[in-house]
């Protein structure tokens, strides 16, 4: 299994239900990880686990070689791990930028400049803060309170605050909820080149054409245990696949490139 | 410098500042969305430990207030690292707990004067001492409402789990703001057992608590400046009405609490029109224009 | 052993004080600090019938029934529509604290400030001797009545209806709505219950202190989070029993320790069991720690 992050069997229980069946999952460094399946298949579950929102009752979670599974939350992003939600958690109230800096929060306190941006542009942490900004196409939002703006946009501020922890690892909760074709497929492309850039990405969501687009690999969740994995259209043409979750006859078609 | 000001005057508005400083001892913990009753107990400490020392020793009354800082500050410390890992309520129940305990243990005990409480406390920090501690307070509350770190304490309050999966440490955060408000209110205690030099238990307790909780909600958790001008305002209504001191104050405070618990219940400087004037007020640097670096560019196809 | 039987007649006052506290904070999920004032409003209700001449009886009924009213009109006015306009834990306890505060300053003028005589004309008085401990009849009494409401109380919610009703809204009060439960009777009444314990709490303090001013009260408002804290939220059984220990523990502290521990005991014993077992002695344990 690739390095960077490994879940290794894995299991929780939330009073009867088993949530997650002795689960076993890799991301490696710079991969895309597609994480597919039914809703209450246990997809979030794992991610909160991974992040130390919940424990597990067996198993552990290994980043960089080195167990995670007991780590306090806050370590975790020092650790260069990230997430979004799937049921968006911004500060309410708040603006835009202001969210997106709570997320360059270590960096703050380390007095660290940016790793992502070259020195001569990124001259403070506001700066950085707006690049960011950009990249999700919310540059002139900055000072916009997140609770007025609409749904799609809040989930891109959530992104966007992510993405500032500059992490090395992120996990991606439904990340395009809610977007057009068209923000979908921008976030993608953001998506491949953070990986380009030596981040892993497990990215957990709905829309086949994203996973088949931006993934290397993907997994089928069912019922707390992965059912497949391996290359998007592989998987997506097995039948236990389809039936399971996509429904019978659904055209995977990629974007034109 | 405040020597022009008569004696009645500076007197009061001394008494004002001090109170504006238990204030906002209370009010940057609700910023934080730590929900302490704790701070009677603090004051008390704070009053008390210079009282004693000034009147049982030959110490400065410098050397009272500074005795009275760090002992609440220390006393504060302990007790977050006891009652922090509880939920809410039982929060609210043990800090409010705390208090009482407090107030009990100074009207118990000889060294406090039992009942009867210390008198002749000698005079320490007078009108200009005290403005100047309310100015740099200030500077202090805004200097941290413009840092990293005050963004961590307001993101604390709003989702604390969210804060820290962000990477702030929010047991830490919430413990040192504790133990500062603690050693703030305790150097307001002192102060206020120098000004008025004489001081007993029952000065502390449930009234003082109510009336700071009013002016704490009142002025809300958005800007220090709130609370500021809801206690200014608070002190100005009740001398012009000529309620001070009496039972109808207490019943007014009682029923600031109650309406603004359920009208507005993160206060004035919350509030819109706050927010309206603030934003016009504000000198709003334009949304930068970045220029975008090499290594990542913007996906959604626009140049900027 | 007296100051055992001593201790048990004190605990039967805590007990009913925490009862009312327990219904409140279990039912309706309020930490209400307006209840030391329910307590001091029952008595001075039952005070006001006696002036007027009713015999002790009719004025311990009169007690009870102006604990209830107080109670109800708290839930009324004040709890109900900060829950409507979604309140939070901290709101409910900043609330009833500013009524405490303002009900206590209505009563201060009402009463002129002053301290009134309680007579005690007309209750149990003197003392049952059992061997060579002496029980006053007063403190057997309340011990006595503290332990069948609470039994009652504890058979209303096991075996009627309305008992069902009450913990179905405990348990959720949205589904308890959906399943037709009549949400808002059910804490009207509960808050009528439970100022109606308290208000009898303050009618017995009264008659044993044979005093009674607009602060009699405050003292115990400590005391009744006390015994909810140790018997554990929602826990009436608990309510009864903290109740008791409480007034043993308090009891054998001053004979043994020192007098302070008359009020001490009670701030004492709230800070242990926060520390030590948060869920006090029957409470569970998720609602409590973060």
């Amino acid at each position: 299994m690739t390095g960077l992050l490994r879940v290794q069997e894995v299991t929780k229980s939330f009073g009867g239900v088993r949530a997650l069946r002795s689960l076993s999952l890799g991301v490696g460094e710079g991969e895309v990880v597609g994480l597919v399946g039914p809703n209450g298949a246990g997809k979030t579950t794992l991610i909160n686990v991974i992040t130390g929102y919940t424990r597990a009752d067996e198993g552990s979670v290994v980043l960089d070689d080195r167990d995670i599974t007991r780590v306090r939350a806050h370590l975790l992003a020092s650790l260069g791990l990230a997430r979004t939600f799937q049921t968006l958690q911004l500060f309410e109230n708040t603006s835009v930028l202001d969210n997106v800096l709570v997320g360059r929060h270590l960096s703050f306190a380390a007095r660290r400049p940016s790793m992502w941006f070259r020195r001569g542009n990124a001259s403070g942490q506001r700066e950085l803060a707006h690049k960011l900004l950009a990249l999700l196409d919310l540059a002139g939002l900055a000072d916009q309170n997140v609770s007025d703006l609409p749904y799609g946009v809040r989930r891109r501020v959530e992104i966007a605050r992510a993405l500032a922890v500059e992490p090395r690892t992120l996990l991606l909760d439904e990340p395009t909820a809610g977007m057009s074709t068209e923000e979908s497929d921008a976030v993608g492309e953001l998506i491949s080149q953070v990986a380009g850039r030596g981040t892993g990405v497990l990215l957990v969501d709905h829309n086949p054409a994203l996973i088949a687009d931006t993934c290397s690999r993907v997994g089928v969740l069912v019922e707390g245990s992965v059912m497949a994995m391996g290359e998007p259209a592989e998987v997506f043409a097995m039948p236990e696949v389809r039936s399971a979750y996509l429904g019978s006859e659904v055209e995977v078609s990629h974007r034109a490139t | 410098m405040f020597n022009w000001v008569p004696a009645y005057q500076a007197f009061e508005i001394s008494s004002t500042l001090i109170t504006l400083l238990i204030v906002l001892s209370v009010s940057t913990l609700f910023e934080c969305g730590i929900f302490s009753l704790a701070v009677g107990g603090f004051v008390a400490i704070g009053g008390y430990s210079a009282g004693v020392l000034t009147t049982k020793t030959s110490a400065t009354p410098a050397l009272g207030m500074m005795l009275g800082t760090v002992l609440s500050a220390g006393v504060a410390l302990v007790l977050g690292l006891v009652v922090f890992r509880l939920k809410g309520i039982y929060l609210a129940l043990g800090t409010f707990a705390f208090a009482q305990l407090v107030l009990l243990l100074a009207s118990n005990w000889e060294l406090t004067g039992s009942v009867n409480g210390i008198y002749g406390i000698p005079p320490g920090l007078g009108l200009g001492g005290l403005v100047l501690a309310v100015v740099a307070l200030c500077i202090v509350l805004q200097l941290l409402r413009a840092s990293y770190r005050g963004r961590a304490i307001r993101a604390i309050r709003l989702s604390e789990r969210t804060a820290e999966a962000l990477g702030v440490h929010v047991a830490r955060y919430r413990l040192v703001l504790f133990a500062l408000c603690g050693g703030l209110a305790g150097f307001a205690g002192a102060c206020n057992a120098q000004l008025v030099g004489v001081i007993s238990a029952d000065q502390y307790g449930f009234s003082l608590l109510v009336t700071v909780f009013a002016f704490a909600l009142v002025g809300g958790t958005g800007h220090w400046l709130g609370p500021v001008l809801a206690t200014v305002f608070f002190t100005v209504l009740q001398q012009v009405l000529g309620y001070s001191g009496s039972q109808w104050e207490q019943f007014a405070y009682g029923v600031a609490v109650i309406l603004v618990v359920a009208l507005a219940p993160n206060g004035i400087s919350e509030s819109t029109p706050w927010r309206w004037t603030a934003a016009r007020l504000g000198k709003r640097r334009p949304a930068r224009r970045a220029s975008l670096p090499l290594e990542l560019h913007s996906p959604l196809g626009r140049d900027t | 052993m007296q100051q055992l039987v001593n201790g048990l007649g004190l605990g039967g006052t805590y007990a009913l004080l925490g009862l009312g506290l327990t219904l409140i904070w279990g039912v309706l999920g309020v930490l209400t600090f307006a209840q030391a004032q329910v307590m001091t409003w029952g008595a001075f209700g039952s005070l006001a019938a006696i002036s007027l001449g009713a015999p002790a009886s009719v004025a311990v009924l009169c007690g009870v029934v102006a604990g209830a009213l107080v109670c109800m009109a708290i839930d009324s006015v004040v709890i109900n529509p900060i829950r409507r306009r979604g309140g939070t834990d901290f709101s409910f306890v900043a609330a009833t604290m500013g009524v405490a505060v303002a009900l206590s300053a209505v009563l201060q003028w009402l009463s002129k400030s002053e301290s009134h005589v309680f007579p005690q004309a007309g209750f149990p008085t003197g003392a049952i001797h059992l061997g060579e401990v002496i029980v006053p009849t007063l403190q057997a009494v309340v011990l006595l009545s503290g332990l069948v409401l609470g039994g009652v109380l504890m058979l209303v919610l096991r075996l009627t209806s309305f008992g069902r009703q009450v913990r179905a809204v405990v348990l959720s009060r949205e589904v308890s709505a959906l399943l037709g439960i009549n949400v808002r009777m059910v804490y009207v009444l509960t808050s009528a219950i439970a100022g109606a314990v308290t208000g009898l709490a303050g009618v017995f303090l009264a008659v044993s202190n044979a005093n009674l001013s607009y602060s009699s009260g405050d003292s115990l408002l400590l005391v009744a989070f006390a015994v909810a804290v140790l018997g554990g939220i929602g826990s009436l059984g608990g309510a009864l029993v903290g109740g008791l220990l409480l007034g043993v523990a308090q009891v054998m502290a001053v004979a043994h320790l020192s007098s302070a521990f008359q009020q001490g005991a009670a701030y004492i014993a709230i800070l242990l069991v926060l520390a030590v077992r948060p869920q006090g002695l029957f409470g569970s344990r998720e609602m409590v720690r973060v």
